[in-house]
């Protein structure tokens, strides 16, 4: 049944468990450390979250203001202009942005949100979690993720 | 790339697939000049961290298993983190080779990817190359992605429809091999994306017979999930609601997709909504609800704090009518011939009669809009004022709940706990609660033992 193969890596992991306690009484966590270049797989599995939310809900926006378009084809709505400018001319989506509204619509929802957002969620915040590990085995290769698609999404 | 938008000629507008020669080119539209750029910057840092992210998360599961966590007792969340990590690992680079050329194409004159392209009357220098070339590479990505996008999700539902159904998975072996099919047959597949492409019809016919084996494996699943679900002592909280939506949006989605799969009959609807329709269920909509679900379950892991439930319910019900509502009625306006990403669909006299359908998908979605704004509520207001959470709110056998409530570095104060059985030990019979957690060695459940568990 007990697979040795795993109380080997327990063992390793284990040695590894006290030189990480000990270090981290020493010190206090900054904000910086804590929230923006935390390396704690909770941490990272919450920055995941709360940015996938906010993509999803930018992409959400701009199926609505596109789905405006498919529905109600040649009537004009004055309150677009307030929120997407020139391209809302007249209260009429210009049809070029159409198009770009309907490619980043697909690309935020598919690459960042239900690639990088679940995945990112939910991997980081179960993996160690659920196998019992202190933390992923690379915490600063998992802080990447998290900080880049933060920036590139911006 | 969000900043392509507030530049003059606007974000990159060739759909999110970005064939050649429509974003190769910077003077094909306005918006393959600099937001194209900006679109394919983007993808690279992306496809980079995905990648990154993938090789740590298999490091973590290989390698970093506590004591007794034998492959076979992990939860089946683990088992889809960990194939849907090996999908992106091999089929990501082939999306960065993708781009890489198409950067080439567009910067340094290439012709990968454009042959015999006139331009105004002027014929431009590039020859020999092909756009779909570029189609064959991004869709070996792209029907990955779609597994990429799904199984996390489903095994986010197998955790959740397990724990809250009080009973164990039904066929746990069968929910990884048929995992472990779907990943690999996700890799034969892609030419049922490029029926149209001018393909010799025989090859149709070898992506068709690839595509619908994939339904076997796919209905493997659902099966399980009913026979979990059969005469289970179900507890309704709203990330089990959403489970279960996951899996109606799977098994409508999925139908749509054998007719979708079948080249004879995708010819015919190829590009309408009817596609628009099918991907929105089967990939948008469930991994959406397999989020939700996820978010709904293992929010009291991650703050500390209790959802509130009430508004959960008003959430689902409102979200699982209006995707319905949306993207229902859209397999209908496919079925006629409306195709998809035009901008008016008033231009043409044989569509006028469908406006009314398209009208309803609009208020549909903006129904289902403002009932995002109730989770966006829920989800922010719980994080600080919601009801403080137990250790073990769901009664539940996997380790993570062993945990404490707040938060330390390394997880555990002290040691790691040693791992006894499986993870879907509920409602055995003889056992003192229905639920016996993964920490529990077979020593302390003499009565409820298995032969064979000592
Ligand atoms: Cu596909």
């Amino acid at each position: 049944m007990e697979v040795n193969h795993g109380q080997v890596q327990h063992a390793k992991a284990h040695e590894h468990d006290h030189a990480h306690d000990d270090h981290h009484h020493e010190h206090h966590d900054t904000f910086w450390t804590k929230y923006i270049f935390s390396q704690d797989h909770k941490m990272i599995s919450k920055q995941f979250l709360v940015t996938a939310i906010v993509m999803a809900f930018v992409a959400m926006g701009m199926s609505l203001i596109f789905r405006l378009q498919l529905g109600y084809d040649g009537q004009k709505f004055p309150w677009l202009e307030n929120i997407i400018g020139s391209w809302g001319k007249d209260g009429k989506l210009d049809p070029g942005f159409y198009l770009a509204l309907v490619t980043i619509h697909g690309t935020i929802m598919v690459f960042f949100v239900l690639t990088g957002g679940l995945s990112g969620t939910f991997s980081n915040l179960l993996i160690p979690f659920q196998v019992g590990a202190r933390d992923m085995a690379s915490g600063s290769s998992t802080c990447f993720p998290s900080g880049s698609s933060l920036l590139l999404v911006r | 790339m969000m900043w392509s938008v507030f530049i003059e000629t606007g974000p990159a507008s060739g759909g999110w697939t970005i064939y050649p020669p429509l974003s190769a080119l910077p003077q094909a539209m306005p918006g393959s000049g600099m937001g194209m750029t900006l679109w394919l910057v983007s993808m690279v840092l992306f496809i980079v961290s995905a990648l990154l992210g993938g090789i740590n998360y298999i490091a973590t599961v290989i390698n970093l298993r506590t004591k007794g966590m034998s492959m076979m007792r992990l939860p089946l969340t683990i088992w889809a983190f960990l194939i849907t990590a090996i999908l992106g690992v091999l089929s990501f680079p082939v999306l960065f080779a993708a781009a890489l050329l198409l950067v080439f194409d567009r910067s340094f004159g290439t012709s990968f990817y454009l042959s015999d392209i006139f331009i105004g009357g002027e014929a431009l220098h590039n020859s020999g190359g092909s756009p779909i070339l570029f189609q064959h590479l991004f869709w070996f990505l792209g029907h990955p992605e779609v597994y990429i996008v799904l199984l996390p999700a489903l095994g986010l539902a197998s955790e959740v429809i397990a724990t809250q159904s009080r009973k164990p998975i039904f066929g746990y072996k069968a929910m990884v091999v048929s995992m472990l099919v779907i990943a690999f047959l996700s890799f034969i597949v892609w030419g049922h994306h490029m029926f149209m492409t001018g393909m010799n019809p025989f090859l149709g016919a070898v992506f068709t017979f690839t595509t619908l084996l994939i339904a076997i494996p796919s209905a493997v699943k659902v099966f399980n999930y009913i026979a979990t679900l059969w005469k289970a002592n179900i507890q309704l909280t709203p990330a089990m609601c959403f489970a279960i939506g996951l899996v109606s949006f799977f098994i409508s989605g999925g139908l749509t997709g054998i007719i979708l799969g079948d080249s004879a009959l995708d010819i015919n609807i190829h590009d309408t909504y009817f596609v628009v329709a099918h991907f929105h269920i089967v990939m948008g909509a469930s991994a959406i609800f397999g989020m939700f679900a996820g978010v709904y379950h293992w929010f009291p892991r991650m703050f500390g704090r209790m959802m509130n439930k009430t508004l959960g319910y008003i959430h689902f019900w409102i979200t699982v009518i209006a995707v319905y509502g949306v993207f229902f009625p859209m397999h209908f306006l496919g079925l006629a011939g409306v195709p998809r990403r035009y901008y008016s669909n008033s231009a043409y006299e044989s569509f006028m009669d469908m406006q009314n359908i398209n009208e309803l998908v609009t208020v549909m979605s903006m129904i289902g809009g403002v009932a995002q704004l109730i989770f966006a509520f829920n989800f922010f207001y719980s994080m600080f004022y919601g009801k403080k959470s137990e250790q073990n709110p769901w009664g539940s056998n996997t380790i993570e709940w062993t945990a404490p409530v707040e938060h330390l570095h390394g997880n555990w104060p002290g040691e790691i706990p040693t791992v006894h059985r499986w993870a879907y030990d509920y409602s055995k019979p003889g056992a003192e609660h229905d639920f016996i957690p993964q920490t529990t060695p077979y020593s302390q459940t003499k009565g409820s033992n298995l032969p064979g568990e000592e």
